[in-house]
């Protein structure tokens, strides 16, 4: 396995440098909530702005309304919303893996319909992978769709689906015939679609974007299937190659290491800048393996394996530096503090074991690390 | 690098170093395969033709280096080039038969008045059997001298190979110059001793699958066990990591202060990691000298345990971090800032 090391030209840092100075602007410290990488709060308005930046759907072909520009640009836009821990929510799945999903698999009606809006950064999409029963082995999938006199009925449960409320369209899995693999097919499912319900369950720091979706006797036209029928298996496997690889795998303690660098608690501390030290030379190897799979996502590579190696490192690592910045901080912080720094200490406190589950657990990254290692 | 050389110098290391057999204990290097690695100009990859040396570009070199990990190659290849190099860069001419060593400890040099040397150079690799030794003395200067005209007190590293401290008392130097400095020689050398432990930990990579495969145990090859996986997966990911470090120092030979220190503090922890890991999955069979990987982990020692303590260079990048504007464009930044003290 090689990563082939790379540099951004003059014209990705010239990007960067737009990029910084919109952000500055747009996102004054103070004037949005802060967010944890891809956790980030949800709104609407934001991410039209950064739509109309050209910022959104950026990796899509411009005769679809995307930006026809690269992974890597991609990133360094990504890069600047994260550090800032900026409220990307409502755009971030589409933008991230939906977006490429629908035009690399969808209808060319799919593509005009859902491409522009999305990169107008107008859309949210948000995904109904895992079950009751189907959660790190996604293949017992069991809600069903069932063709009936040329429409789909949907029944069944989807669970743990990030932001559900607040998209405009989900991207749903579902049983289309027995096989393990071959009998999943994806589903486009728009926001208000009749017999589909989503309750917020409440997330462990009170927060209410994860949620449970219900479909009972649901009815989608064809137009609404995304790829083959049997063919979803496969087009989530690429789209988690997406969700796996990118730097939001390491990206979420940044704003919060962003503010603690500069803060008296370091430049006053050996020990503390013993530990920043420490975390500011691993990141800095995960961004250029991040950047170096982006290059291969540009070549049109999906490097699945790469993906996992290191979303499986740089995901722990996520967490280790969390415990590295508590150890300097004396007391428990209060999720209710008025400084919101603190308040975003204790929200990473209890979220932080979500790092190493979503888009996969580091159990099974291993597995498909290891299947992978074998096959070459 | 250019995989041009590693294809045309696979069949020389694979002669030198064969991957099928055990690693030994070294010896004095001319009973090594160093003549035949300086025949063929290897020693001098990285200093121009026009100086004497056998051209080549820096990431050349790191290819080099990164073969002789992965071969576990018994030579100071790491302390040959890089003090032929300085040699170069301090404007002295080559002697390019010359066996070359730099020392890699603590060490102290004067040069007298009378252009003479003394002091001490502290775990020199080959110190007592090289021809020459280049050491940046007390006072800034480049100094090449002969390790015979030294008082040798013999050592071995923790991989047991030769690494002696010379003692001069106003010898004569071979020569005396000016423009490079212990600082650029220390980032060469890190650079270069990253790459060594990238090929290292991709042997040990290859070795670790390749027993897991084949070792029965409880009926089936141990490496379809999930607990025996996971260190599999673990050494690989150190593999790609230190690699990916290596390939990245190697895009420029203009090193900056803070990537090195990020390279070698993460190579070092990572090298550890996966040495670690390596025995564990390896059992009992790992700890002996039959079995090539103790050659390895015990070379990953040596070359992760010089040229400064991890936690002052830790501190240092997080004192730096400290006073940059943005601790996120240390990382993200195409600039680097200078590493504080």
């Amino acid at each position: 396995m090689n990563l082939v090391p790379t540099t951004l030209t003059a014209e990705e840092r010239a990007l960067q440098a737009d990029v910084r100075a919109y952000l500055d602007e747009r996102l004054a410290p103070g004037t949005y909530p802060l967010g944890l990488g891809m956790a980030g709060a949800v709104d609407a308005d934001f991410s039209r702005d950064l739509g109309s930046q050209g910022w959104i759907g950026m990796a899509l072909p411009a005769e679809y309304g995307g930006g026809g520009r690269t992974a890597v640009e991609r990133q360094i836009v990504v890069e600047e919303l994260l550090t800032r821990g900026a409220p990307v929510g409502f755009h971030w799945t589409a933008d991230r893996q939906s977006g490429l999903n629908i035009f690399h698999n969808g209808t060319e009606e799919q593509r005009r319909e859902l491409l522009p809006g999305i990169s107008r950064g107008e859309l949210s999409f948000a995904i109904g992978m895992s079950e009751p029963d189907a959660g790190s082995d996604l293949a017992a999938v069991r809600s069903r769709a069932v063709l009936e006199d040329g429409t789909w009925r949907i029944d069944g449960t989807k669970i743990w689906t990030s932001n559900a409320t607040t998209a405009t369209h989900l991207l749903c899995l579902f049983r289309t015939s027995e096989g393990r693999h071959d009998g999943l097919t994806q589903f486009i499912v728009p926001q208000g679609t009749p017999g589909m319900t989503i309750a917020p369950i409440p997330f462990i720091d009170g927060t209410r974007h994860f949620c449970e979706v219900s479909f009972d006797g649901v009815r989608l036209p064809d137009s609404a299937r995304l790829g083959a029928v049997g063919a979803g298996w496969g087009q989530n496997t690429s789209e988690l190659a997406l969700e796996r690889g990118g730097v939001d795998r390491w990206m979420s303690m940044m704003p919060l290491l962003e503010h603690w660098a500069r803060s008296a608690d370091v430049r006053d501390s050996v020990p503390a800048q013993i530990d920043l030290g420490r975390i500011l030379a691993r990141l800095w190897v995960y961004r250029g393996m991040s950047l170096s799979i982006a290059r291969l996502v540009d070549s049109g590579v999906f490097p699945v394996v790469e993906a996992a190696l290191v979303k499986e490192m740089a995901t722990q690592f996520e967490q280790e530096s969390l415990s590295l910045v508590r150890r300097h901080y004396g007391r428990t912080p209060a999720l209710t503090s008025d400084d919101p720094w603190e308040a975003l200490l204790a929200q990473a406190i209890l979220v932080g074991p979500s790092w190493t589950l979503r888009g996969g657990t580091t159990e099974i990254l291993r597995t498909v690390i290891s299947k992978g290692l074998i096959k070459r | 690098m250019t995989s041009d050389l590693t294809a045309a110098l696979g069949d020389f290391f694979a002669a030198a170093w064969p991957t099928d057999a055990p690693i030994g204990e070294s010896g004095p290097l001319a009973e090594t395969p160093w003549p035949l690695f300086a025949d063929l100009g290897l020693h001098l990859v990285g200093v121009p033709e026009d100086r004497e040396g056998s051209g080549g570009t820096f990431a050349d070199l790191m290819a080099l280096a990164t073969l002789a990990g992965r071969h576990a190659s018994d030579i100071p290849v790491v302390e040959a080039t890089t003090g032929a190099w300085a040699l170069v860069e301090a404007g002295l001419p080559l002697q390019p038969m010359a066996s070359i060593s730099i020392p890699v400890g603590a060490s102290s040099l004067t040069i007298h008045d009378d252009q003479t040397v003394s002091g001490i150079l502290a775990d020199v690799p080959w110190g007592s059997t090289v021809d020459l030794v280049v050491a940046i003395a007390d006072d800034g200067r480049t100094v090449v001298v002969k390790a015979r005209d030294a008082t040798v007190r013999h050592g071995v590293d923790l991989a047991g190979q030769p690494r002696d401290t010379l003692t001069f008392s106003q010898v004569a130097a071979v020569a005396i110059g000016a423009g490079t400095s212990a600082d650029h020689v220390r980032r060469r050398a890190v650079a270069l001793r990253v790459a060594l432990v990238a090929g290292a930990l991709q042997a040990i990579s290859a070795l670790t699958r390749r027993y897991v495969s084949e070792r029965v145990q409880f009926g089936k090859p141990i490496g379809a066990f999930q607990a025996v996986q996971a260190h599999v997966v673990q050494i690989e990911q150190m593999a790609v990591m230190c690699t990916a470090v290596a390939d990245r120092l190697a895009l420029d030979d203009d090193l900056k202060d803070v990537d090195v220190a990020a390279a070698q503090l993460v190579t070092a922890e990572n090298a550890l990691v996966a040495a670690r890991a390596a025995h564990q999955a390896h059992g009992a069979i790992g700890m002996t000298q039959e079995y090539r990987l103790q050659g390895y982990t015990r070379r990953l020692h040596t070359w992760t345990g010089d040229f400064g303590e991890p936690i002052d260079l830790s501190r240092r990048l997080g004192n730096t971090a400290a006073h940059e504007p943005s601790f996120a464009r240390l990382i993200l930044d195409h600039d680097r800032p200078e590493l504080l003290p």
